[in-house]
């Protein structure tokens, strides 16, 4: 019988646009993956908060086999805080490095649409 | 980049931007004016006025807004809408159109998300994506436009 790597299973990073605390997406997001696939799947889809960079962007891992499920949690949660999921990466380097890009663009787009209101 | 303006009434003179009329009532499924439906509730009679809509290729919306507004139930209800709406527009040669609804930068929905949403609904991302292309541009391509000066 060949000998294997019992192999760690394949994460992935998602950038997310919240408008309000890391600890409260995290359980934003767990209660509506709880709310909509259950406690088990909630449970197994590891969901962790990695980062903050800025004021409004987070980074979350969760399993790859449960990421589409994930996406469409974090696309239905809040009801006064929507959260918008801006990129999703395999390893954080490459979603910090993006994310830099990204949060130029998104504080230019804030600020035009605050001085319209 | 082209923009398509979302009307509620249908211009009387010919425009210069290309748009599609839009309603939210689906008794207005007997006008033929009307491209696109945005569905909120529904019941049996909608499925039965459906069939019997005079324009083929109509738009039927389902806004993501609206879904976060449920939960629970009420959403694994809705979840089942949009694959039964999906299987029937295709019958009745009709197209779902899935919309994000916002209002602000912080209620947009992003591509990967509605690919994740299609196949919770049991529909395949790719056909979808091409069906609605090839729906609007016939919605589009079908109007005469007026000529910028």
């Amino acid at each position: 019988m060949p000998v294997t790597l019992k192999r760690r299973y394949k994460r992935r990073y998602i950038l997310v646009l919240y408008r309000s605390s890391s600890e409260e997406l995290l359980s934003m997001t767990r209660g509506k993956t709880v709310n909509m696939f259950g406690y088990v799947f909630a449970q197994k889809a590891s969901l962790k908060l990695i980062d903050k960079i800025g004021p409004d962007l987070h980074v979350i891992r969760c399993r790859s086999e449960f990421l589409g499920e994930v996406l469409c949690a974090l696309m239905l949660i809040g009801n006064e805080h929507s959260a918008v999921v801006l990129d999703v990466s395999g390893t954080l380097r490459s979603l910090r490095s993006r994310a830099v890009i990204k949060k130029d663009v998104i504080e230019a787009i804030l600020s035009t649409t605050s001085t319209k209101c | 980049m082209k923009v398509i303006h979302l009307l509620r009434k249908k211009p009387l003179a010919s425009t210069t931007f290309p748009y599609l009329v839009t309603s939210d009532n689906y008794h207005d499924l007997a006008s033929k004016n009307v491209d696109l439906l945005e569905i909120t509730e529904i019941d049996q009679q909608f499925y039965e006025m459906l069939k019997q809509a005079p324009s083929k290729k109509l738009g039927i919306e389902i806004t993501v807004s609206n879904l976060r507004a449920t939960g629970g139930q009420k959403l694994a209800k809705n979840v089942a809408l949009i694959k039964s709406i999906h299987s029937f527009t295709e019958k009745y040669g009709n197209q779902l159109v899935l919309t994000s609804g916002a209002s602000s930068v912080f209620e947009m929905v992003s591509g990967r998300c509605f690919d994740a949403l299609l196949k919770l609904c049991d529909i395949k991302p790719e056909t979808y994506w091409i069906s609605l292309n090839n729906w609007l541009e016939h919605k589009i391509n079908m109007r005469c436009y007026a000529c910028d000066a």
